[in-house]
């Protein structure tokens, strides 16, 4: 059993075998509110009945309410059973979990608020929504809030490996404690032998990050390096790469005045179901008539261009509109697989 | 009717979705590009076309059909840019980006500025990711921060264009500078409400239309145009912008790096207070910004 479902990235399926079968239909039931919808089916060609089936599906689980429960329902209509299935196969229960944490240096210069923006923009898409932007946080309040996070959002002073509190305390290093990956690997658990307790099925409770903005200046330096411990373990018990998750950095200076406009141009494509990789082209557009949009690199004041905003991890990533691992335009909140 | 002439004739000049595909076709040909991955879809935006070829290449063009940008996805680059480095210094990387303009169409007189090699850390040793070249145009002698440009990105072991972006239609102001170097520091320390220590300035062609601009200003940046402006630059990368021509203060931008000591948000009260103490009613930035030398 999955201890959660997390992002744009979740499964679920059912199987039957042992009865010539003319029909099956996969659901997916949201229990606190009853609403259901078809995800799969099978028909037969009315010659063949296979003995089994089975039928899996992909959703989005930011279609459903954070902290409401949602589960799996098989129905199998046995050939000549005149339209009767047997009693539908139930998983149990599964809690979803949507978080995007919002944190910002309570610094008044971060004006406008990019934080405030992010927090409005998301508003009303079934993300829990933690925004922690005037509050003297610390590493401490970063840790805990990301309990049950799948999104991040933080925008701090910021350098090649490491970005800042509140208090312009070094927090969050690639490499050095604190950081990501010793911190994730606590929060997450360790992975055990290939393919057991990967997420979702990992020990914890908490599901990894899928999608992290660094909205700080310097730290797509190394988003690789910041890569591997944020978005620990990198890979699910389904396939053995990164998928569906993403880290997006700068690599130059950025300014204060135009952080709001960087949030804007990061997650107004990502909320409309677009990818990582179709909001860098929409950057790229953007930037292509906006020549006034300056970053400070190596040598001074320039044009920012589009190698200045660093992803790793994988392109395809989306926080809504279900994964379809290409750059497709959003399909639904569900797909068969 | 004469609407209705003025928006036929700027639809014929529009280049349609065949078009786009095309002339992108053409100008990804003349790129030295690892692939041979063709145009696939277009996309008409406010101000731009785009055109991705596949998941990894997108080329933005003007309505006009003219190039704007091109890049492509860096995946699994660090592998790639192992080796011996095509480039030893500066001027390896601006023959080569060189090489790269000659094939468009690029704007008149652009003279080199500055080269980036982003350095690319990993555990087995520090690699260059990529190399980028600046080309800008210097009207009368002046670089343009906000004008004419050529930004050619390298692939540092290949030398194959990994990005590239042009913008080849703005014009600049005859230079009408009323505003010496000393003033415009003046107006600085005065706008931050304390002395500056270190600063450097330079002339630069400048344009901005964000709302706290001056009016003026954000006029010549819808029209395209760039008047020359002071930047007032600190070491650690605050910049305070000021018109040449009027004494406006036109932008103030500060990097959110490295914490300053005494938080501008007090700069600011500072120099509200002094705005105040000479005479102007109002105390918020914007007002501050109205200030003129003469």
């Amino acid at each position: 059993m999955p201890f959660y479902f997390a992002g744009t990235n979740c499964r679920g399926s059912g199987a039957n075998f042992g009865l010539p079968i003319e029909a099956a239909e996969l659901y997916i039931r949201d229990v606190n509110t009853n609403e259901v919808e078809l995800v799969n089916w099978f028909d037969s060609d009315g010659t063949n009945y296979p003995l089994s089936i089975g039928l899996s599906a992909m959703f989005d689980s930011s279609h459903f309410v954070p902290g409401h429960s949602v589960r799996m329902e098989f129905w199998v209509y046995p050939r000549d059973w005149e339209g009767v299935p047997l009693p539908p196969g139930e998983s149990a229960p599964v809690v979803i979990k949507n978080k995007l944490m919002m944190f910002e240096i309570s610094d008044p210069n971060f004006t406008p608020d990019p934080s405030v923006f992010v927090n409005s923009t998301m508003t009303g898409q079934n993300y829990t929504l933690a925004l922690h932007n005037a509050d003297g946080w610390s590493a401490t309040t970063y840790e805990n809030e990301m309990i049950g996070t799948n999104a991040v959002m933080v925008a701090t002073h910021g350098y090649p490996e490491k970005h800042d509190d509140d208090a312009s305390h070094w927090i969050y290093h690639t490499y050095n404690p604190l950081n990501y990956l010793s911190f994730r690997t606590t929060q997450v658990g360790s992975p055990g032998p290939w393919g057991v307790l990967l997420p979702p099925y990992n020990p914890t409770t908490n599901p990894p990050l899928n999608f992290v903005h660094l909205l700080t200046c310097s730290c797509g330096t190394q988003i690789d390096q910041f890569a591997t411990g944020a978005l620990y373990p990198g890979r699910n018990i389904y396939v053995p790469t990164i998928e569906d998750q993403a880290i997006v950095g700068y690599v130059p200076l950025i300014y204060i005045a135009d952080l709001q406009t960087h949030a804007d141009l990061v997650w107004n494509p990502l909320k409309a179901g677009k990818t990582v990789g179709k909001m860098r082209e929409a950057l790229q557009v953007w930037l292509g008539s906006h020549p006034n949009f300056h970053v400070i690199g190596a040598t001074g004041d320039r044009q920012m261009e589009i190698a200045d905003l660093a992803i790793a991890g994988d392109p395809f990533t989306r926080i809504k509109s279900v994964f379809t691992g290409t750059h497709s335009n959003p399909i639904s909140w569900h797909r068969p697989l | 009717m004469i609407t209705s002439i003025l928006t036929t004739l700027t639809a014929s000049l529009q280049i349609g979705p065949d078009e786009a595909l095309r002339k992108a076709g053409q100008y990804a040909r003349v790129l030295d590009r690892p692939f041979d991955a063709t145009p696939e879809s277009v996309e008409r935006h406010e101000r731009v076309i785009s055109v991705s070829f596949g998941a990894d290449e997108l080329i933005v063009l003007t309505f006009r059909g003219d190039l704007v940008s091109y890049s492509r996805l860096e995946r699994a680059l660090e592998a790639d840019i192992r080796g011996t480095p095509r480039f030893r210094s500066d001027s390896d990387a601006f023959i080569r980006a060189q090489e790269v303009m000659e094939q468009f169409d690029c704007p008149p007189n652009l003279t080199p500025r500055s080269v980036e090699w982003r350095p690319y850390p990993s555990r087995v040793g520090s690699f260059v990711n990529s190399i980028s070249c600046y080309f800008v145009q210097n009207p009368h002698g002046y670089a343009t921060s906000v004008g004419n440009h050529m930004i050619v990105g390298l692939h540092p072991r290949t030398g194959q264009v990994l990005s590239l972006s042009m913008l080849a239609d703005w014009n600049y102001e005859q230079p009408n500078i009323r505003v010496t170097t000393s003033e415009a520091r003046g107006i600085a320390e005065w706008y931050l409400g304390h002395s500056v220590q270190g600063w450097h300035t330079d002339l630069e062609w400048f344009s901005h239309d964000a709302s706290e601009v001056p009016p003026e200003v954000r006029t010549l940046y819808a029209a395209k145009k760039s008047r020359l402006c002071y930047f007032v630059k600190s070491a650690a990368g605050a910049v305070v912008i000021i018109d040449s021509t009027n004494g406006d203060v036109v932008r103030h931008m500060v990097p959110a790096s490295i914490p300053s000591p005494v938080p501008f948000g007090r700069y600011y009260a500072i120099a509200a207070a002094v705005c105040h103490a000479s005479g102007f009613a109002a105390v918020s930035m914007r007002p501050l910004s109205r200030y003129r030398v003469r």
